[in-house]
């Protein structure tokens, strides 16, 4: 997907929940110290990583939303540093959600976010095994920060 | 835990098959004679490679991370996972507690020969621990300052007159290699060649005179570097018969072993191959064993250690290398073909920042 100038909202709701979705530009080329979607998937392709994320519920206790995207026998890559899970942050009802790719380590993490929990925990990759959107050694090598 | 190997009957075969669940790591252990294997709640197990002794060893609290790394250096140990790097120093009364805990993720851990723990943190940069009588533990962090790069996995190289850099895998990066000196960096160098996504690079022998290495892309292709620090390319190969996503790369004994998502496939005499100078491009022998795995590690140049879904494979590299194919092995003779590629980027003398890390009291 090219590099969006501004934010743009999917026409039409994820088909469990209704979630509405929005394409940020952050995360599209505006801003270039956040995680960005890979050039290459489409915004069809990104919003159904969130539409299936929704519809098997990988969710962690937050309420965020998880998803990867399978491909042959792996799974394809998202972000333009070799993401491979993305995260969807809750949205209270109503508004919007939107997403972007998730690093696989924890970062060092500035003095008012330390403590955060880590994402995505081990049980969401357990919810997406149970869905079979991952095997059971794709679910150890993501929870261990390694390529799938 | 229960054993079992392919045809029952283990004592003739250079395979043997430990019945793990949840194992996440196989690499060597605290001296030699004993392996270390790490799960996926943070314990450890350390195995003699007899297995007469099992030691369990929960280093962590049971909601901890999976391992990803183990590294040891005399009696302090240090366990990585995506979400922090612990340290242990022995003897002590609670010793089953990590005395130091350093709150960010790496992608592995590993021993230098100066004695310094270095672990890849991503974009996080390299971290460097070494043992300080002040403070226990001291850490570093170096980095690029003006481009982000990715510090995916590490390996440490050095030459037989003792000099010493730390390799990196970089993904789209490619290779870093960062000199290690006194105990810290300075510079580094990066190699990128386009379109080639790297996920593993290994030593190719110690103390041979120069600092030799073989990196592995995703798409199963291998990097050859005679000597990282100076090769302005490297020798690089492609095998058709190795297939799938790449995540390993080991030499052990003269051959190299590449794991990827359909198995392990074994590269007789490659190394030593490359090592002596003669052409890499020549039909040789292949092994293939089909497996599930999730990571490889070598234990005293003799042993591979294979974590799999429900287990941890033993391979006795000796063995295995005069044995005629035997347990779900298949073997054959491959050509390789040489990789057309745009020329590698170099960029060499990159000044690292290096900031102090903070270690949280366990």
């Amino acid at each position: 997907m090219p590099t969006l100038p501004n934010d743009q909202l999917h026409p039409t709701p994820t088909q469990r929940s209704g979630y509405q979705y929005l394409f940020t530009a952050k995360h599209h080329g505006a801003d270039r110290n956040a995680a960005q979607w890979l050039p290459e998937l489409s915004l069809e392709e990104e919003f159904a990583v969130f539409d299936r994320a929704d519809q098997f519920e990988i969710a962690d206790d937050d309420g965020w939303l998880f998803g990867v995207r399978p491909e042959g026998s792996g799974l394809r890559e998202l972000g333009t540093w070799s993401q491979q899970v993305a995260a969807f942050p809750y949205a209270r009802e109503g508004r919007p959600w939107h997403g972007y790719p998730l690093l696989p380590l924890d970062n060092l993490a500035p003095q008012n976010r330390q403590g955060e929990r880590l994402r995505p925990s081990k049980d969401v990759f357990l919810k997406m095994e149970a869905a079979g959107l991952i095997t059971k050694r794709q679910r150890i090598q993501l929870m261990k920060g390694d390529h799938a | 835990m229960n054993e079992h190997g392919p045809n029952g009957d283990q004592s003739a075969s250079p395979l043997r098959m430990w019945s793990f669940a949840n194992a996440t790591w196989a690499g060597p252990g605290r001296h030699p004679g004993e392996f270390c294997i790490g799960f996926d709640d943070g314990q450890l197990l350390y195995v003699s490679h007899d297995d007469s002794k099992r030691t369990p060893f929960r280093f962590a609290d049971s909601d901890a991370e999976a391992v990803n790394g183990v590294a040891f250096i005399n009696s302090t140990c240090a366990v990585s996972t995506r979400a922090e790097v612990m340290f242990l120093t022995a003897p002590a009364a609670d010793a089953n507690r990590p005395r130091g805990i350093f709150p960010a993720g790496a992608h592995g851990v590993i021993a230098t020969s100066q004695q310094t723990f270095v672990a890849p943190m991503g974009h996080g940069g390299l971290m460097n621990a070494w043992l300080d009588t002040n403070v226990g533990i001291a850490i570093s962090i170096a980095r690029l300052s003006n481009r982000k790069l990715d510090y995916y996995k590490a390996v440490s190289v050095v030459s037989c007159t003792g000099s010493e850099a730390i390799v990196c895998a970089a993904r789209q990066d490619g290779i870093i290699v960062a000199p290690l000196a006194n105990g810290g960096f300075k510079d580094i160098r990066v190699m990128t060649l386009p379109g080639l996504d790297v996920v593993d690079v290994c030593a190719l022998g110690r103390n041979l005179e120069s600092l030799a290495a073989v990196a592995l892309g995703k798409d199963g292709t291998l990097a050859f570097f005679r000597d990282v620090l100076h090769d302005a390319a490297p020798t690089m190969v492609q095998y058709n018969s190795i297939g799938g996503t790449g995540y390993r790369v080991l030499a052990i004994q003269g051959a190299i072993f590449v794991l990827t998502d359909q198995g392990l496939y074994f590269l007789d005499g490659l190394a030593e191959q490359f090592q002596r100078g003669e052409s890499i491009y020549d039909s040789i022998r292949i092994k293939k064993r089909p497996c599930e795995a999730i990571d490889a590690n070598a234990a005293d140049n003799r042993w591979l250690l294979i974590a799999e879904n429900d287990g941890v494979l033993r391979i006795d590299v000796t063995q295995f290398v005069a044995a005629v194919p035997a347990d779900g092995v298949e073997s054959q003779f491959t050509a390789p073909t040489a990789p057309v590629a745009a020329p590698w980027e170099m960029s060499e003398g990159l000044p690292l920042i290096t900031v102090p890390g903070d270690l949280i009291a366990a």
